[in-house]
């Protein structure tokens, strides 16, 4: 699963997901995208789990982008304990999305076939999302 | 071919007026250009979606007419909302015939190619090229024939045609490429130097800091 490599504080705070994505949010690198269509926390096992079905579906045809990292520690508390003494210890790793972001991109399916297997994917997400074509023109950059 | 986007000026400024605006189906715009003040306008948002419907794989030439006037424009930038796609804001340019401008063309694809029928995969490397020449030298679209491109083949942005216009990446830049069936190239963008994908990584990841505070009493010990 995706985690990071080095590290420069073991535990961080969770932070807000208020706004919508500033960056990554238009298909960039594929033809096809998921995307989320609201706030959420992606752990490393769900980027996997969609990792696993989308490569399943591409076989050897097509091009895989992972545009989302779990770059943040989530921290749990031990079963049973009392609350105060510190937080917990890291349990999992999760990508902060928010509504717009662009989690996955495709290329070298048919536009019928990068939807059915988006969809897959995005039913293993924690949120609501949309499949989405790549714009022929962006207008943007000069 | 340019196409004609009708627009009105308007005085308003501000979010909550220009939400009141969008509502109202309307899109905020502005035309600058040349050193002339900015002006801000308003254009209908149902046709302006229409004519980017239209304009789809063209350069994005437009003809402004605002008051009467017809004033040949760049469509610069679009702002969208991610989530719906709701049109915010749209930027207009104006361009003069003998002003060399920088203008991203889109290149298109024409048949299917002979590697990938073999079973390859087309690798299309750049969708849109950035050129730099007057507005009437700026062409279309790049159009290539990919149907007799084989395994391995690449097409390079020497090989379209470049008569009055200025490439600014690099000639030998691929536009598109047919690449050999192997394992499924699989990227993530920005974490490529940290990620480890389907290998059972360390249970917790090495902590830069930790390490540094650790080293520190280890040397003052040797100094004693």
């Amino acid at each position: 699963m995706l985690m990071p490599k080095r590290i420069k504080y073991r535990k961080q705070m969770r932070g807000r997901r208020s706004g919508k994505a500033t960056s990554a949010n238009r298909v960039d690198f594929g033809e096809y995208g998921l995307m989320a269509t609201g706030p959420a926390w992606i752990t490393a096992r769900q980027i996997e789990a969609a990792r696993l079905v989308l490569t399943k579906a591409l076989r050897r045809t097509g091009k895989l982008w992972i545009r989302v990292f779990p770059h943040k520690p989530v921290t749990k508390k031990a079963a049973e304990t009392r609350m105060g003494k510190g937080k917990g210890s890291p349990e999992f790793w999760v990508a902060v999305v928010k509504p717009g972001s662009v989690m996955f991109e495709l290329s070298g399916l048919t536009e019928a076939e990068a939807t059915k297997v988006l969809r897959l994917a995005g039913s293993k997400m924690p949120c609501r999302t949309r499949v989405l074509a790549r714009e022929e023109m962006q207008y943007e950059g000069f | 071919m340019a196409y004609l986007v009708e627009a009105t000026t308007r005085s308003e400024t501000g979010k909550g007026r220009m939400r009141r605006l969008r509502r109202a189906g309307s899109v905020p715009a502005v035309m600058y250009g040349h050193g002339d003040p900015s002006q801000l306008l308003a254009i209908n948002a149902h046709n302006f979606k229409q004519l980017l419907k239209a304009i789809r794989g063209h350069s994005p030439i437009v003809e402004l007419q605002l008051d009467g006037k017809t004033t040949r424009c760049v469509i610069k930038t679009i702002q969208r909302n991610p989530v719906n796609d709701e049109l915010l804001h749209v930027d207009f340019q104006k361009v003069h015939a003998d002003e060399k401008i920088t203008m991203n063309v889109p290149v298109l694809l024409r048949g299917t190619a002979a590697g990938v029928k073999a079973g390859g995969l087309l690798d299309h490397l750049l969708r849109e090229v950035p050129v730099r020449a007057t507005i009437d030298k700026i062409p279309e679209h790049f159009e290539i024939d990919i149907s007799e491109m084989q395994m391995g083949q690449s097409v390079h942005l020497s090989d379209l045609p470049s008569e009055d216009v200025e490439f600014i990446l690099p000639l030998e830049s691929a536009v598109v490429s047919i690449l050999a069936p192997r394992k499924i190239v699989e990227t993530t963008p920005g974490a490529d130097a940290e990620a480890v994908p389907g290998e059972e990584a360390a249970k917790e990841p090495e902590v830069i800091k930790e390490k540094a505070a650790k080293e520190e009493p280890e040397e003052k010990k040797e100094k004693k």
